[in-house]
């Protein structure tokens, strides 16, 4: 869900681990374990690998010591804040096959709701992939797409030319999105105000989801140094 | 379907230089005083209909008379339909010019927005992505990268005790020969 499903998307990073989004119920888990062990991987971090900490939204961050892929790290997550739950997720999926093997990634629009979060990397990233998908698709676009744009898109002067392209779906959107209604009166500067303060709350929301579970993320840490 | 709409040409009669044609905020300044008698980033009023995107193309030559030809493309949303012939007036009135084109674009193009890098990479399919990102991989391993994420000091995962005693130091391959300042 992360660095690999960025690039195949139209951004760029240089992902040096590996984000894999599951479904915690106990048989998956077993395969997991199954899986994890053939890779020689142990958890590195709190907390440890259970289905009651991926439930409540904590990330396990594992190692692998296995020669052909050592210090190759993991980390599994099962839920993702804004982001819809698994099956539905599942449900519009992208497979690709790399080296003959299919890869499940998370579908785009996804992704984009997965990376709003309070780090600042992560909103470059966002941009880049809408942006990508504006410009590979802009002559060609469906009505889903262009709905996508006008609620995802972050750089003020393509959600311009996409509202002025497409007022009447524009008009829609502008009830949610200020950006979009600041984008329908045409002045850049406050298109990229609004845009600005989208992100401001994003980020807030994020802080706010993650506090209590960094709470819990100390104690668990305070519980292994005791240990 | 393109709508570009060239609206004037001027030949200067005199160059003293080129001026260094970094010429991002001085023009867009003149322009924007030009046609709304302030300066804006944005160019537009607020309650206008959005209307298109300017893109300004300058060719500039020098005393000497040894062409230099750069071209600087502007885009900006514009509401104001006359812009594009004020924008013309400001260029042949701020800096002397040989040739400048004001142009009406309906859609703008990648390397408008995010740079002919960025273009370019987004111009590549998905498999070209990956290859491209591959390759990146193979230099980076082969100089001793280590696998080891950097510090991620915004995630709400990040613990600096943990990321201490996971934190690799360097590869094998690459072994600092001389090195100065800090």
């Amino acid at each position: 869900m992360g660095g690999q499903a960025c690039i195949f998307y139209g951004a760029a990073e240089f992902s040096r681990d590996l984000d894999l989004l599951i479904f915690a119920d106990a048989a998956s888990l077993a395969n997991l374990v199954r899986a994890l062990e053939a890779l020689d991987a142990e958890v590195v971090a709190v907390p440890p690998l259970e289905e009651r900490h991926l439930l409540k939204g904590h990330a396990i961050h594992l190692r692998c010591r296995r020669e052909d892929v050592a210090g190759l790290r993991i980390d599994l997550m099962a839920s993702l804040r804004g982001v819809a739950g698994f099956e539905e997720l599942w449900a519009r999926r992208t497979t690709i096959e790399v080296a003959g093997e299919p890869i499940e990634l998370l579908a785009m629009e996804d992704l984009v709701r997965a990376k709003k979060t309070q780090r600042d990397k992560d909103w470059p990233m966002i941009r880049r992939l809408v942006e990508q998908s504006y410009f590979g698709h802009s002559t060609n676009a469906t009505r889903e797409l262009v709905k996508f744009w006008l609620r995802e898109l972050r750089t003020p002067e393509l959600l311009m030319e996409v509202a002025g392209a497409h007022p009447e779906l524009a008009r829609d959107e502008a009830v949610l999105r200020p950006a979009v209604r600041a984008a329908l009166s045409a002045c850049l500067d406050d298109v990229s105000e609004t845009l600005e303060a989208e992100e401001r709350e994003e980020r807030r929301k994020d802080r706010e989801y993650w506090a209590p579970l960094k709470r819990e993320l100390e104690e668990f840490r305070l519980g292994r140094s005791r240990e | 379907m393109r709508a570009d709409r060239q609206v004037g040409r001027f030949t200067a009669v005199t160059f003293r230089a080129v001026r260094k044609l970094d010429v991002g905020d001085d023009l867009l300044a003149a322009i924007s005083t030009a046609a709304f008698g302030r300066q804006s980033s944005s160019w537009c009023r607020r309650g206008s209909v959005h209307k298109g995107l300017l893109r300004i193309a300058v060719r500039a030559v020098s005393a000497s008379s040894r062409v230099t030809v750069r071209y600087f493309h502007s885009v900006c949303h514009i509401s104001n339909p006359r812009l594009p012939a004020l924008a013309f007036e400001a260029l042949r009135n701020t800096i002397r010019l040989e040739s400048a084109t004001v142009r009406i674009v309906e859609r703008l193009r990648a390397e408008e927005i995010v740079g002919h890098e960025w273009a370019e990479w987004y111009r590549l399919s998905p498999r070209e992505r990956f290859l491209e990102s591959a390759r990146l991989w193979e230099t980076y391993l082969r100089l001793g990268g280590s696998l080891e994420p950097e510090p991620d000091t915004q995630s709400p995962f990040f613990d600096p005790e943990e990321w201490r005693e996971n934190a690799t130091h360097g590869g094998a391959s690459v072994h600092i020969l001389r090195r100065r300042g800090i």
